[in-house]
């Protein structure tokens, strides 16, 4: 708790009861539709100071005023609040600081200087990051680079919300890279996608170290999420004597000399495993 | 049996007068129904992927929404969508607040692999897949005088269904325990090469997956530190473990005429997580994570051939015995000795550590001929690195940072043993006025080689000295981020962002020698009134690379260019209460994006076309409160979907002489969808 509580204005004289008189509408009242609401819950702030469990002391705010006064803004989640964003979410902590929300401190959506209401609408019971369907569109309005990536020709469903950003990513922060829910990215990729966990007899080093390696995670304009096409994306890591040091050109398409080295699956048309093989004689990622 | 969250932020008020007349009833009940019927006008599986909207002609809409919650905090939820669709979802949720809460889930997704695919053979979608019985093989595809009679349609579609059961309990606020179980089943149908030394045939494979998942967690928190342990367990089990196939060419030697592909071996991880905070004072925070982890995968292996002309062919052994045992684990340190400055410092460490034995395998060549022995190469890596940051804030809304990181990666069986990589940056944020933000960021990191690059050995043929893999090749990295927000009301914000990333492989002569990826977009958002609310964006994405190759397997003798470049837009705009009880809206996106591949080569190198993919989407939208219960929701939408796809289209089956393709074309279509429900809410 900060310097905020050296000069702290009273409670109000009825809590709720003194808000409510001026404060009304769906979105002030969409919050006893809410858990916050739950007065037996002893842990809700209708179990405690009520509005002003967030808000903050609001004897100012809903006291009277002089000819010419402006009235005082709420302490906290107001326009011209006197609490800074730090202090807002430490309001949240004080009751919500476990489990996913432990390494929120020197996260990056911390030190961009998120809050929780940047994200959470808190007076209503349909949260909308809370939904698999619209929890995309929350995070999308900062990450816009991620939002024209769902639309590209290769994505994971996001746009037909069978998934939702917080499937991959924890938003209150994790100490890896990224802000991923499992502890390294291939964790987190091999979540959904067991089948390529391995380990393999012949294993593609670069699969089992870094899916990212080869794929991008929120759009592509090629295939499977792949980051460029084959043969380009395979020669840039296999250039022995034979096919895989060749150039295929326009020359190899259907009008010309067309080339199962670069036409339908390119390289996977035979080197199908490419994520590996368990085959005894799959070392060239084949069988 | 003190509730610490009951201590809250603020001082306690006294609050024995506080009755909270003016409060609506806490118990609550909301609970409403929707059936309805929608129409697609065009079949198209790229327009019903994920979607399951696949096919032309009606299909019926049911949506449930219920939620109960008693003054006492037990509450129960209901939620079931698009339960007229392969994409249906449902979820059930009881508990009692700040006690327990149960809950089941499932998902259907429906994942269509290609718009139309064509195969002579027969048993698509199994493990055994036999040419029809007047197949006359040829060296060539254009020789098989059956393949086009033989020819049939067929959708390679997967299937995802989860099965999710959770359960979680508190217990004073202090212990936190919670289990989660999901099954994945997995089924269809999924194309894959299959190669017999130069020829290659496109197959039709079934898949047949299970994926179990549990996480088990037990957590204790006081007001200083929190204290976490957790168990996950992930078990794979693949019920079509390989495909058999006729081959159509004309086998190379006795016996070719059948190969056998292995699919995806059955695997298990498990892993314990201990995890933890702790928080002393504002001066000092901590937390850290330690995962410990074994990956286990023993499937029998299947043998070397199934060509009984080779004969017995001994393996060293009958299964991998594969084990990976891993270990990663970070920690942070965040230090702010005043309110001005923080400084964040952090230690990582991935390991995975192969404990797979080596042995000496005889393989056999696409089932035709024994090749010479090989050593399989249990691939392991350690990644350990340290990162440190300070953000200083000044007066005047000006925050500025630096961090400076650095990793090392050592890996098994590679041209370099290890990498270490430098990265520094710094970043401005700076409010120059008050509706105008501006950030700005810029860094560099450096990858070198610790340990020499050379060539492998024991990799025969080798590959070409000059290379270096991109992934550990020398690199140096440059990037720019910068982003202003203005909001010159307080109802209007409007964004600019542009991101400018540069890979330079300095020391690369065959491989890739370059990257570039720099994208930049415009948004705005606007709310007038409180019912009118529109919203547009823009966005350019440019990804550029240059890569050079040799022939000859000497030095560089062609270059290969790649340039992918994709505009979005797009705008929406909602207006509630248009008229008493009705609400509208619109919502348009689109994206266009072109591959472009240029080759130089010592000849003039034929052009290739352009990659296409050209989406746009226009959905209107109106609800209307016909009555207190009931009302009446209308959709209608344009989707049209343009590619171009020189890899697959007008590839044939018989087009490529060695290839016997799936003759998939890349997705075209125009639908118009629409649909009207009814919800009702009886709670």
């Amino acid at each position: 708790q900060t310097d905020v509580h050296e000069a702290l204005p009273a409670f109000s004289d009825q809590g709720a009861d003194t808000c409510l008189r001026c404060h009304s509408g769906d979105t002030v009242e969409g919050i006893f539709s809410t858990p916050h609401a739950v007065a037996s819950d002893p842990g809700t702030p209708f179990a405690q100071q009520q509005c002003e469990s967030c808000h903050g002391p609001g004897g100012d705010h809903a006291g009277r005023l002089r000819p010419g006064q402006e009235r005082p803004a709420p302490l906290a989640f107001a326009h011209q609040g006197s609490v800074n964003r730090e202090q807002e979410v430490a309001i949240c902590l004080s009751c919500h600081q476990s489990q996913e929300r432990n390494h929120w401190q020197g996260s990056v959506h911390e030190r961009q200087g998120l809050t929780c209401t940047s994200c959470h609408s808190v007076h209503t019971p349909h949260d909308p990051v809370m939904n698999r369907q619209e929890q995309a569109s929350v995070c999308f309005d900062c990450h816009t680079r991620e939002r024209a990536q769902s639309l590209q020709a290769s994505a994971h469903p996001m746009r037909q919300g069978q998934m939702a950003c917080t499937e991959c990513h924890q938003p209150h922060g994790t100490l890896n890279d990224a802000m991923l829910v499992r502890g390294t990215l291939n964790e987190t990729c091999l979540e959904c996608h067991a089948e390529k966990r391995g380990p393999f007899l012949w294993e593609h080093a670069p699969a089992a170290e870094d899916c990212a390696s080869c794929h991008v995670p929120h759009g592509s304009n090629h295939a499977s999420l792949l980051r460029r096409r084959a043969p380009l994306l395979c020669q840039e890591c296999h250039s022995r004597a034979g096919h895989p040091s060749i150039a295929q050109t326009g020359e190899r398409l259907p009008e010309g000399r067309p080339s199962a080295a670069l036409l339908g699956g390119s390289c996977t048309n035979c080197h199908s495993q490419v994520h590996g093989s368990n085959h005894p004689s799959g070392r060239n990622l084949s069988r | 049996n003190q509730d610490s969250r009951a201590q809250g932020y603020w001082p306690t008020a006294d609050t024995a007068e506080w009755a909270c007349r003016l409060c609506p009833e806490q118990s609550q009940r909301d609970g409403r129904v929707t059936a309805g019927v929608g129409h697609v006008s065009d079949s198209s599986a790229k327009f019903g992927d994920y979607t399951g909207l696949d096919e032309s002609g009606p299909y019926w809409l049911g949506e449930l929404e219920v939620r109960t919650r008693n003054e006492q905090g037990t509450y129960a939820e209901a939620q079931a969508k698009n339960l007229g669709l392969d994409s249906r979802q449902v979820r059930l949720l009881y508990g009692e607040q700040g006690r327990y809460d149960i809950g089941f889930e499932y998902q259907q997704i429906p994942h269509f692999v290609a718009e139309q695919a064509r195969t002579p053979f027969l048993g698509a979608g199994t493990q055994v897949l036999t040419l029809p019985a007047n197949w006359e093989r040829a060296s060539t595809t254009q020789g098989m005088s059956q393949l086009n009679p033989s020819l049939k349609r067929f959708f390679p579609t997967l299937e995802r269904e989860t099965y999710g059961l959770n359960a979680g309990a508190r217990r004073n606020d202090r212990w936190d325990y919670s289990v989660d179980f999901r099954r994945t089943e997995q089924q269809g149908t999924r194309l894959q090469g299959a190669s017999f030394l130069n020829t290659a045939v496109v197959l039709p494979i079934g898949v047949d997956r299970v994926t179990e998942r549990m996480d088990a967690r037990l957590s204790y928190r006081e007001d200083r530190w929190y204290l976490q342990a957790a168990y996950h367990g992930s078990q794979f089990d693949n019920n079509a473990d390989s495909v058999i196939w006729d081959n159509p060419f004309s086998p190379l030697a006795e016996g070719g005429d059948r190969g056998r592909l292995a699919q995806e071996p059955g695997n298990d991880f498990h892993q314990l997580v201990l995890s933890g905070r702790w928080q002393p004072g504002r001066l000092l925070q901590t937390s850290g994570r330690l995962a410990v982890g074994r990956l286990r995968q023993d499937e029998a292996f299947l043998p070397a051939t199934i060509n009984p002309w080779v004969g017995d062919v001994n393996q060293p052994a009958l299964s991998l015995d594969g084990r990976v045992d891993t270990l990663n684990g970070q920690v942070r340190a965040l230090i702010q000795p005043g309110s001005a400055l923080s400084v964040v410092a952090e230690l990582y460490y991935d390991d995975r550590d192969n404990r797979t034995p080596r042995l000496e395998f005889t393989p056999v060549r696409s089932d035709l001929a024994v090749a010479p022995t090989q050593f399989n190469r249990p691939y392991s890596f350690e990644r350990a690195g340290s990162k440190l940051r300070a953000d200083l804030k000044t007066g005047s809304g000006t925050t500025v940072s630096a961090g400076l990181s650095r990793e090392t990666m050592e890996r098994s069986f590679q041209e370099t043993e290890k990498t270490s990589t430098t990265d520094y940056w710094g970043e401005v944020r700076t409010a120059l006025t008050k509706m105008l933000d501006v950030r700005l960021k810029g860094g560099q990191e450096r990858r070198r080689f610790v340990e020499h690059y050379r060539p492998l050995d024991d990799l025969v043929p080798g590959e070409n000295p000059l290379l270096r893999r991109y992934h550990l090749g020398e690199r140096d990295r440059d990037q720019v981020r910068a982003s202003v927000n203005y909001l010159p009301r307080d109802w209007m914000t409007l964004s600019v962002s542009l991101d400018y990333a540069k890979d330079d492989y300095f020391n690369t002569r065959i491989g890739l020698t370059e990257a570039r990826d720099r994208s930049h977009s415009l948004d705005v958002s606007v709310r007038p009134t409180e019912n009118l609310s529109l919203y547009a964006f823009a966005t350019r994405q440019r990804i550029d690379s240059d890569q050079a190759g040799s022939d000859n397997f000497s030095t560089p003798d062609w270059t290969g260019h790649q340039q992918d470049q994709v505009d979005t837009f797009g705008v929406g705009i909602e207006r509630e209460a248009l008229l008493d009880g009705l609400d509208v809206g619109l919502d348009y996106g689109y994206s266009y994006g072109r591959g472009v591949i240029e080759m130089e080569t010592r000849a003039n190198a034929a052009p290739f076309p352009d990659l296409k993919t050209h989406l746009s989407r226009l959905e209107l939208f109106a609800r209307y409160q016909w009555s207190e219960p009931l009302s009446l929701g209308l959709s209608f939408g344009v989707e049209h979907y343009r590619s171009a796809d020189f890899f697959i289209d007008a590839v044939a089956p018989d087009t490529v002489a060695n290839l016997l393709a799936s003759g998939q074309q890349s997705p075209r279509y125009s639908v118009q969808f629409g649909q009207v429900s009814l919800t009702y809410q009886f709670w």
